[in-house]
């Protein structure tokens, strides 16, 4: 009931996602099919996946702005690593270790050294995007598990159930996260830390320990959403998490989660989600490529920011 | 004595910046030859700008920032190589009267994004980030098009005198006359306390929109800057100066949370970033660790920074007593 | 009742008429008037949450009144910024001293004076303004290019004031801004003040000095509860008359009536005990020890030390010198006071207490999570319960503990912010001033809640700005002055004449043994 009645609380982006699938309709006719539902479903899960961390990072406010190199280092790795014979699993493993180090890192240099968390995830995703392409000069040979490929395929089934295997997941991981905002310790101290940073620490909040804990699981979901694209594609590509700055928080920012922190959560992303995805299938529909999609994303977060995430005036906190 | 105390924040960055020149000295005998200055300051000049052009919003508090430095250089660049010079619009008049307008324009857009719709300056910046860039590539989808011979000259020496000199002189002259003014005192208080300029009387929205403009007149001036250096236009080159413009203005000694710094400190940051590209280039390491050294660098500024912020206020706390 | 007095012909400086301004959900301005001619010192008084900062935010700008008119000189004045007020000649001190620490004397004095560009004055004749202005104040030796930060509190209040003085000013506000200024530097002021009002300018002039308003004042204006409800003429009023209308029968009863004088109980086990203290490492040391249900106030003039005395205890801040213990066990870091059982409840509710946006039901329970949680897992309804407990042991009067906190009105805020304190089963409460700006009604119950803690056995150090309260409240006060403790005065000592002797440094009874 409770979860019934926070997700009919956030109606707006839901009925802004239901709406633009219409308008998508008159753009491109013929687009309510099967295959097209599929297909918004499973780019909105990869979307979903990846912006679990830009959602929680936003919440105690900070910023992850090093989720496309994770994405890119996690991707490459996966095809290398599994094409240099290491089975999928371990590789599975070393990714998380690595991407969860990034994370520590990110967490660490943010809130212990006090430095701008916005500065610090560029300057790290400058780091990793280096070194992938220090490491491999852009060529990336490997190859990467056929079931990965299905998972993440429009043909693709879990079992009994007629989807593929990532929305499968995000279904899941949804309701995971949902319960760890609402039901656990760390969920209220996220949003303690958000909402009055001064107040939280004052509070007994374990604040450094909070934000590594963010950042750490906005790096390992960064890097399996990197390991799904995999599959994805097929082959790997080092920019392939590029669009994922932009659309990660596209999709907190048009969920309606304000950047001041504190306020918001998973469950309104979900909606943005879709709403981005739809969004970029309705511009590409529309002819632009991918500098106009990005404008028209830009121009979305700027709009919707200066709709309900205004900064209070100067003189209400005086 | 004002005028050096105003300045002390910048010691650390020109030391180092003395020290790189050392370094690159010591490991090439080409750096030596005057022959070489010139390019030398071709390449820096970009780094100087974009620098400074970050230097305002940032100095200016509140989480100011500008992210579109990068873009916005890399969008004039683009709309002199494949808009004006195609067109005929080859003149200086016309190309420095563009640059310029483009320049304010986008110092207003964002100003009044920031100050008065008050909208996060991350976000705001961002936003027009992405436009300049998408804008860049509609304009010039690959590198092409060319610089008037005028714009290139920029790039040469005229009698031993590098023009690039010109372009800086000109800026320094510009800043030193505007910190005579009472902008300077205003971004700082601003910057500083926004609350408590408020109450004295200063028009923060006023000074926040000034920085922005600043922002953008830099900005675009380092687009034409480096379109005269490279005599073309390429949509890829101005976008990764918005990360060395912020590592510059963290490493000049500019603190981030606003209120306290200048231009000199930034322009030699950016400098110093250059040496130490330079230095790469030298020892012949592969570009592709360049970008990890940006990030690294950025990070250590951004500590030091930091570090350097606490000492300073534990000293102001100390004279109390 | 409103009280008015008829002034005659020349026009009023300022007539302010029936401004009424809410925040949220509390009413700050009801009804309020207030009416200052040229050449009047004119006193402003009230207590604590009365609406005086709200009057003088609107004076300046800052914030505009819902209702009713404000006129300058007769005609209706729009002021929508500090910098159209200063237009219009009202130049303030505000009692938060907002300067720029890191700025120079020469450049806050300045400050707000210039255009956005375009100087107010070059600067050589610049200096010879500030220079002016400072040996009006009898700062003539002051180093104009030292930055503020570096200035003794008093020193800051004076530039303040003479920042004000720069500007082309015919009312100037002070906002309790004489507070840290010894007699001397007090004296020069007022003297000062009577100049000005020669010249014909005024002055509205806040103060909780009644012995300053009877000496200096022309007329009169008392606040309460966000209403004007009396103004009178030199002569007609008196420390005794003003106090009475402060506070009215109902309000006096609040602390001295309604808190009866807590029964003397023997002293409890030692909770915390502080060994060889100081607040700075030349000021003399003492020894301090809170035993169990007690209540041990704290007092001292604004920026005496009294709150960093407080922040130590918390572990806020490592002691300069000496040690703080809860039963052997040191306090070196905020965590390590609160595993010892020590909370701290900071003075701004807004800044360092609430979480606006989140529910009575989180706040409440934010520090004491882990131990409601069964392997990091919550259910709702065990927070919701252990909220609930809480809040009815603070008295947090409210309609659901879903609400955002924000909802509440600031007594229940503050309420709130006490259950979240207990949640965590505290042994000693550090308080920063509870009581400011919170309504009767809250303060009546915070009074009864505290006594009840104490003779639950929980010690409590209570800082607070209103001296009744202390009297009522506590056992013994520790006053602070010039960063070093002054006296503790006994239950028997405690006195408003005698707290004020020595948040003044004057020496009196029970002053402790350096």
């Amino acid at each position: 009931m409770h979860l019934l009645r926070r997700v009919a609380g956030h109606g707006m982006p839901f009925a802004l996602a239901v709406a633009l699938f219409f308008v998508i309709n008159l753009v491109i006719p013929g687009y309510a099919n099967l295959n097209s539902l599929l297909s918004l479903l499973l780019l909105a899960s990869l979307l979903g996946l990846a912006a679990i961390g830009q959602t929680l990072t936003i919440l105690i406010g900070g910023f992850d702005m090093s989720i496309p190199a994770v994405i890119g280092l996690a991707n490459v790795l996966t095809a290398l690593l599994y094409g240099a014979g290491v089975p999928i699993w371990t590789a599975a493993v070393v990714i998380f270790a690595i991407a969860a180090v990034i994370g520590f890192l990110n967490g660490f240099a943010a809130r212990y050294l006090r430095l701008n968390p916005l500065v610090v995830t560029l300057a790290m995703g400058s780091i990793v995007l280096g070194a992938i392409w220090a490491g491999t000069h852009g060529e990336v040979a490997g190859s990467v598990p056929n079931w990965l490929v299905q998972t993440v395929s429009v043909i693709g089934r879990t079992g009994p159930i007629p989807l593929p295997g990532v929305v499968v997941l995000w279904i899941v991981v949804i309701a995971g996260v949902l319960l760890l905002e609402r039901r656990s310790v760390l969920g209220r101290w996220i949003f303690a830390a958000g909402a009055n940073p001064r107040a939280a620490e004052l509070a007994g909040v374990p604040m450094l320990g909070v934000w590594i804990t963010v950042y750490v699981l906005s790096a390992v979901l960064a890097a399996l959403t990197g390991i799904l694209l995999a599959g994805f594609s097929g082959a790997a590509d080092p920019s392939v998490g590029a669009p994922y700055l932009v659309t990660t928080v596209a999709a907190v920012v048009v969920g309606g989660t304000p950047l001041t922190g504190g306020r918001g959560g998973y469950g309104r992303t979900v909606a943005g989600c879709f709403v981005v995805t739809e969004l970029s299938t309705l511009l590409v529909g529309l002819g632009l490529d991918q500098a106009g999609q990005q404008m028209c994303l830009g121009f979305l977060i700027v709009a919707l920011v200066a709709i309900y995430g205004r900064e209070a005036p100067l003189s209400l906190r005086l | 004595m004002t005028w050096l105390r105003n300045r002390l924040y910048a010691g650390p960055v020109l030391v180092a910046l003395v020290a790189f020149v050392i370094l690159n000295m010591l490991a090439s005998r080409a750096f030596i030859d005057p022959g070489n200055w010139n390019g030398l300051l071709v390449g820096a000049a970009p780094f100087m700008i974009t620098a400074m052009a970050q230097t305002g919003p940032i100095l200016s508090g509140d989480g100011g920032i500008d992210l579109s430095v990068g873009p916005l250089a890399g969008l004039v660049n683009a709309l002199i190589a494949a808009v004006l010079v195609p067109h005929g619009w080859d003149d200086p008049l016309s190309i420095i009267a563009a640059t310029i307008g483009v320049g304010l324009a986008s110092g207003l857009l964002n100003g009044v994004m920031i100050a008065v719709v008050r909208v996060q300056p991350i976000i705001a910046t961002l936003g027009t980030f992405l436009a300049y860039q998408g804008m860049t590539l509609e304009i010039l989808p690959m590198a092409g098009g060319a610089a008037p011979a005028w714009l290139r000259g920029l790039a040469e020496t005229h009698g031993h005198v590098p023009g690039m000199l010109g372009v800086l002189a000109l800026i320094a002259v510009a800043w030193l006359g505007l910190e005579r003014t009472a902008f300077r005192r205003n971004l700082v208080a601003v910057g500083g306390d926004a609350r408590a300029a408020y109450t004295s009387g200063v028009n923060v929205a006023g000074v926040r929109i000034l920085a922005y403009l600043m922002s953008g007149v830099l900005a675009a001036l380092a687009g034409l800057v480096f379109t005269a250096a490279l005599g073309s236009g390429d949509p890829s080159v101005g976008m990764p100066y918005t990360l060395t413009s912020i590592a510059a203005v963290a490493l000049g000694g500019v603190t981030l949370s606003g209120g306290r710094g200048g231009l000199l400190g930034a322009a030699a940051a950016g400098a110093l970033l250059f040496l130490i590209q330079t230095l790469f280039t030298l020892a012949q390491v592969s570009i592709f660790y360049l970008q990890i050294c940006y990030g690294v660098i950025l990070l250590m500024a951004l500590a030091l920074n930091a570090a350097g912020e606490r000492i300073r206020r534990r000293r102001i706390f100390a004279q109390l007593g | 009742m409103h009280r008015a007095v008829h002034h005659p012909a020349p026009p009023l400086l300022i007539e302010a008429r029936d401004l009424r301004r809410r925040f949220g959900e509390t009413v700050a301005l009801a009804a309020c008037s207030l009416a200052i001619r040229p050449g009047e010192i004119h006193a402003l008084v009230g207590e604590n949450g009365s609406g005086k900062s709200t009057l003088i935010k609107i004076l300046n700008g800052i914030v505009a009144a819902e209702s009713g008119t404000l006129a300058l000189d007769g005609a209706p004045a729009r002021l929508t910024s500090p910098r159209a007020a200063q237009r219009a000649g009202i130049a303030t001190v505000f009692q938060e001293t907002l300067v720029l620490d890191e700025m120079s004397v020469r450049d806050n004095m300045i400050l707000g004076l210039d255009g956005l560009v375009r100087r107010r004055a070059a600067p050589a004749r610049e200096a010879a303004m500030v220079r002016a202005a400072l040996a009006a104040l009898g700062l003539d030796v002051l180093d104009i290019e030292r930055p503020v930060g570096t200035l003794s509190l008093a020193r800051r209040q004076l530039v303040g004031i003479a920042r004000a003085l720069l500007r082309p000013w015919r009312l100037l506000i002070l906002d309790e801004s004489t507070s840290a200024l010894d007699i001397a530097d007090r004296d020069r002021l007022f003297a000062a003040l009577r100049r000005f009002r020669a010249d014909g300018r005024s002055i509205l002039f806040v103060s909780h000095r009644m012995d300053e308003i009877e000496t200096l004042a022309d007329q009169a204006t008392v606040l309460r509860a966000g209403s004007s409800v009396a103004s009178l003429p030199a002569g007609a009023f008196s420390t005794d008359i003003l106090l009475e209308l402060m506070s009215s029968r109902e309000e006096a009863g609040a602390a001295e009536g309604h808190a009866p004088p807590r029964p003397r109980r023997s002293r409890g086990r030692k909770l915390l005990s502080l060994c060889g203290f100081a607040l700075s490492a030349g000021k003399p040391q003492f020894d301090f020890d809170l035993h169990a249900g007690e209540i041990v106030g704290v007092a001292g003039l604004e920026g005496h030390g009294q709150v960093a005395f407080l922040e130590c205890i918390a572990g806020l801040r490592p002691a300069p010198a000496g040690a703080v213990a809860v039963e052997q066990a040191p306090i070196r870091s905020h965590r390590d006071a609160l595993r010892r059982g020590v909370t701290f409840l900071p003075r701004d509710r807004k800044t360092e207490g609430i979480f606006a946006p989140l529910s009575v039901t989180d706040n409440v329970t934010v520090s004491c999570l882990p131990r409601l949680a069964r392997w990091g897992a919550l259910a709702p309804s065990w927070l919701t319960t252990a909220a609930l407990a809480m809040c009815e042991r603070a008295r947090v009067r409210m309609t659901g503990a879903h609400l955002p906190i924000a909802a509440l009105s600031g007594g229940n805020q503050q309420k709130a912010l006490l259950a979240r304190l207990l949640a965590t089963r505290p042994r000693v409460l550090v308080l920063n001033d509870p009581m400011r700006g919170v309504d009767l009604g809250a303060k009546r119950d915070l009074y009864d809640v505290l006594a009840g803690l104490a003779a639950e056995g929980i010690g409590i150090l209570l800082l607070s700005t209103e001296l009744v309260e202390l009297c009522v409240l506590c056992d013994r006060v520790m006053v602070f002055h010039d960063h070093a403790l002054a006296a503790t005065l006994d239950r028997t000592e405690l006195a408003e004449r005698s707290l004020i002797a020595a948040m003044f440094g004057q020496p009196g009874p029970g002053v402790a043994a350096a």
